[in-house]
């Protein structure tokens, strides 16, 4: 029989690749669905710094979320990826999704964009994901 | 992929003291353990305890583990209710739970 996977372990916290073996973010949190008779459904994975920063403090992971929906509403959101697209875990996790393809790296570039290219030299170097 | 309102995560249940019915702490939820059934994965047994703690640290600890108390138990979905993650209990008694087996 095979051996049930250890959630905190071999998930939580561990860097993500995705198909094309990028660095797509951590596992910054698992997200469970409970069910009346059923055992808890491992949804998705999440990439999002206010989930990181919830673990520290609720009240600071909230502010960093409300700092986030003031500074680009648009962008505000986490990253989800769902479980069935988890190939392996354990050092890493690999997933079989392209992370451009996810809004894993909106907030990297809206920082580069915002703030790093308006530095002397910070210009072309080009964006994740394009 | 949206959020739904009835969710829990694994960071929410993590290290929090599992009671049983007379409120006499069990041990802390230190690990989830997750099986594949069918596309979906389901969270199948929770692990408390020293015990639990010093695997998930991958600490080889040669069966030693302060105190006489067993120092982990296994249990499965169904034994602990997580309809309060704050403060997560046992269905069982605790003599249903099987004892962490010590490496």
């Amino acid at each position: 029989m095979v051996e049930p996977l250890p959630l905190v372990r071999d998930v939580l916290d561990k860097q993500i690749y995705d198909a094309n073996d990028v660095r797509v973010g951590k596992v910054d949190g698992v997200v469970l669905l409970p069910r009346q008779g059923r055992p808890p459904r491992v949804l998705a994975i999440e990439i999002s710094m206010p989930t990181a920063w919830r673990r520290v403090s609720t009240r600071l992971g909230d502010w960093i979320e409300r700092l986030q929906q003031r500074l680009a509403p648009d962008l505000a959101g986490p990253t989800r990826i769902r479980f069935e697209h988890v190939v392996h875990t354990g050092i890493d996790v690999n997933v079989d999704i392209d992370g451009t393809k996810t809004n894993a790296y909106v907030w990297e570039n809206w920082i580069k964009k915002t703030f790093v290219e308006k530095l002397p030299g910070g210009k072309g170097s080009g964006e994740k994901g394009e | 992929m949206a959020k739904r309102a009835n969710e829990l995560r694994v960071e929410q249940l993590l290290g929090r003291r599992v009671r049983d019915a007379a409120g006499t702490v069990v041990g802390r939820l230190e690990e989830l353990r997750a099986r594949r059934n069918g596309d979906a994965w389901e969270v199948t047994e929770f692990d408390l305890g020293r015990t639990a703690l010093l695997e998930r640290l991958a600490i080889r600890h040669f069966g030693w583990v302060p105190g006489n108390r067993p120092a982990g138990y296994r249990a499965r979905w169904d034994q602990i209710d997580i309809s309060d993650p704050a403060h997560p209990r046992l269905t069982v008694p605790l003599e249903e739970l099987s004892v962490m087996r010590r490496r």
